[in-house]
């Protein structure tokens, strides 16, 4: 496993600039929390990474074959129980290893639960676990503990530091203390200034 | 102010009321024109239903037809939702598919039904034209069904690398539901009316088209309408039974 190298990103929608020579190095096995007020283009980038945006120009390396994800939406399979929308990304996984890992976020008696009568919060950490479980060297984690009360935050936080253990992670939050608690690398994305006419 | 259209609830006690009232005005049609050539009573029909279920060809006739739309309307079930994987994935062969699919729902289905005769034998003719009935409604459900599948939940299984059956199963299935059922329902009418024109046209032998041809012939009505409760019963037996797999199958995969 190596650094993953981002070198000048640049990324424009309908030529409005978003992203603009973006450089970074997220170490390998450790966890890079990326901050940034609204519209600074976090979320381009996670889809970049993910390889579900393309970027305009710059190059990326050491990008891992194997990925994973919390969106920012849960995106979950709405008619199926919690136990095989956290299984979903790993289907060679024993049920019983899945239900243990729902168990760990405090989900026990949610694991039979169709994901459509989840609470949101319910529902955000199947999705964390679903991340967890997938067979990953990167983790991309896109707001993952939103809609999260304090005591369940801790509760998952260490839960995926635990879990996560030796895998490199990219946490997108607006939250100082999360950046805090998860420690690692802070990588800070400020908005593009306006260009004065 | 604000004014609400209400859909009125019926339930199955209003439905039989309306049935036995519909069978009542029929009744006294047919005892007012008294010409059992014209119209004969529902008693008249129902003694001839009865009759009918106590002979052997009554049950060859209702098999042969049976097989035969029954088959025509799985293999058009197959052939039009392969067809709408294809046209989905590939824009050409929309494009390509679209004067055929065109041809068969706007062409009259007696217009396909002699031009097949030509070209098949007439026992075979209600498979063929029971699948090119199906054939366009589940390629055109399927089709824009496939076309609203949550781009999110594909985006997601893109991410975790998870294999095409998969996908299959969780995400484009539970979302196709609605469409494979609506086109399921209205096929499965559409060909068992298109599957008996095409044997009343083609008059196979042992058929259910060929005794409602010879009722003509023999200007019978009460065979007439006994045979036409018949198709309308099986058609909806039928479309109950393959309703209530599809829902069984579709529970079965949500317990997983």
């Amino acid at each position: 496993m190596q650094d993953i190298v981002l070198d000048r990103i640049c990324k424009s929608f309908d030529g409005t600039p978003v992203l603009q020579n973006i450089s970074a190095v997220l170490p390998a096995g450790q966890i890079t929390c990326l901050m940034g007020p609204s519209g600074c283009g976090k979320t381009t980038l996670v889809n970049i990474l993910l390889g579900l945006l393309p970027a305009d120009s710059g190059a990326m390396t050491g990008l891992p074959r194997r990925l994973s994800a919390v969106f920012q939406e849960d995106r979950l399979l709405e008619e199926f129980s919690a136990t095989l929308n956290a299984g979903f990304a790993n289907p060679k996984l024993p049920r019983a290893v899945v239900r243990n890992h729902l168990k760990a976020v405090g989900l026990a008696d949610a694991a039979d639960s169709p994901a459509v009568t989840l609470s949101g919060g319910m529902k955000r950490r199947v999705a964390i676990v679903r991340a967890v479980l997938a067979t990953a060297d990167f983790l991309v984690l896109d707001e993952p503990f939103k809609g999260l009360d304090d005591d369940t935050r801790r509760l998952v936080m260490d839960y995926l530091m635990a879990e996560t253990r030796g895998k490199t992670l990219l946490v997108v939050t607006h939250s100082a203390r999360e950046a805090a608690i998860l420690g690692g690398t802070l990588l800070r994305l400020a908005p593009i200034a306006p260009t004065g006419e | 102010m604000t004014a609400s259209i209400m859909a009125p609830k019926f339930t199955k006690w209003h439905r039989l009321a309306a049935v036995g009232l519909a069978l009542c005005v029929w009744q006294l049609a047919a005892v007012l024109l008294a010409s059992p050539l014209l119209l004969v009573t529902p008693v008249q029909v129902a003694l001839r239903l009865f009759q009918l279920l106590g002979e052997g060809d009554f049950y060859a006739s209702v098999g042969f037809s049976l097989a035969r739309i029954i088959a025509g309307f799985l293999l058009g079930l197959a052939a039009g939702s392969l067809l709408a994987v294809l046209a989905s994935r590939w824009p050409l062969a929309e494009v390509l598919l679209w004067p055929y699919i065109t041809a068969i729902k706007t062409t009259p289905v007696a217009s396909f039904i002699i031009l097949c005769l030509i070209w098949l034998d007439s026992a075979n003719l209600s498979v063929f034209i029971a699948f090119l009935m199906v054939v366009p409604i589940v390629y055109t459900n399927l089709l824009e069904g496939i076309r609203e599948t949550d781009p999110k939940l594909l985006q997601m299984a893109r991410v975790f690398g998870v294999r095409p059956l998969r996908r299959v199963l969780y995400i484009y299935l539970p979302q196709l539901r609605p469409y494979l059922l609506t086109a399921a329902s209205v096929s499965l009418g559409l060909s068992w009316k298109a599957g008996i024109a095409a044997e009343v046209i083609g008059i196979p032998e042992g058929s259910i088209g060929e005794r409602l041809y010879e009722a003509k012939v023999y200007l019978s009505s009460a065979d007439l309408f006994a045979w036409t409760v018949v198709i309308i019963a099986i058609s909806i037996l039928f479309e109950k039974l393959f309703l209530l797999l599809l829902q069984r199958g579709y529970a079965r995969l949500q317990r997983r």
